[in-house]
């Protein structure tokens, strides 16, 4: 969710808001988010997967490089799964695009009802 | 598929179909998921204008809900980075992870294209500076 703006990279990110938002890029080095808090920002919380310790174990080719990819791209791993090293309930793996801290904030504002969330479900 | 259709609705519908309707056989869902394995590539490289896995365009369902018609040129100029667009990127390469590891029960060579995607759903995230090493 990111991408390069210059010499630093920006994000769909936003850390005041702890919200994703879309961005426009106007060229190289510049671009703005667009701040509008809608359904686009709690898309991301799909992007998860649970990975069962029977599959890991089952394969264990695929267990290998994962542990690789983990050992070798901790900035990766780090952000990315929850409990990746040391497991989580009965050693499952969770694969989230959304880390813990973002999945709190982005869930304060999907169960508020003064935001998102209303009588008939989740507001667009 | 067409360019109206999000990326991800059909790795999510066969996955779902994975789930609720007990395991296919091995060539149902062979037949499912060679159609998947060639659109994922077609929408990495079509819908990454920018080419540093952050996406845009396409419907998405999602339009009538924007400040712009996402499927059309920006008023202001410049590209779109979509913040659902990327997830369901990330979306549809979890899920093809997920049947990957499915049909690897019944054919390993799938365990090496199920490695692939999971690397590919952290370069999703974490966008341009990361690229997939092979091992």
């Amino acid at each position: 969710m990111t991408y390069p703006e210059g010499a630093q990279d920006a994000s769909l990110w936003n850390d005041h808001d702890g919200m994703y938002y879309d961005a426009i890029v106007f060229g190289p080095g510049h671009s703005m988010q667009l701040p509008v808090r809608s359904l686009v920002g709690l898309i991301p919380l799909y992007g998860t997967l649970v990975l069962e310790p029977a599959v890991l174990n089952r394969f264990p080719g695929f267990k290998k490089r994962m542990e690789w990819f983990i050992d070798n791209r901790p900035e990766v791993s780090k952000r990315n799964m929850a409990n990746m090293k040391a497991g989580g309930k009965g050693e499952r793996r969770l694969l989230a695009l959304a880390d813990k801290d973002r999945l709190v904030k982005i869930l304060e504002k999907m169960l508020d009802e003064c935001e998102f969330l209303s009588e008939h479900g989740i507001r667009s | 598929m067409g360019e109206r259709i999000s990326p991800s609705l059909r790795g999510c519908s066969k996955s779902c179909c994975l789930t609720s309707r007990g395991a296919p056989s091995f060539f149902r869902l062979l037949t499912l998921t060679g159609p998947l394995c060639l659109f994922f590539p077609r929408w990495v490289n079509r819908k990454d204008a920018g080419g540093h896995n952050v996406f845009e365009g396409g419907f998405l369902g999602l339009d009538n809900i924007g400040a712009f018609n996402r499927s059309e040129p920006l008023p202001t100029g410049g590209t779109l980075r979509q913040a659902d667009g990327t997830a369901w990127m990330a979306f549809y390469c979890l899920n093809m992870l997920s049947i990957a590891l499915e049909l690897a029960k019944h054919n390993p060579v799938y365990e090496d294209i199920a490695s692939k995607f999971f690397e590919v759903s952290f370069v999703i995230e974490l966008g341009n500076d990361i690229e997939v090493e092979c091992l």
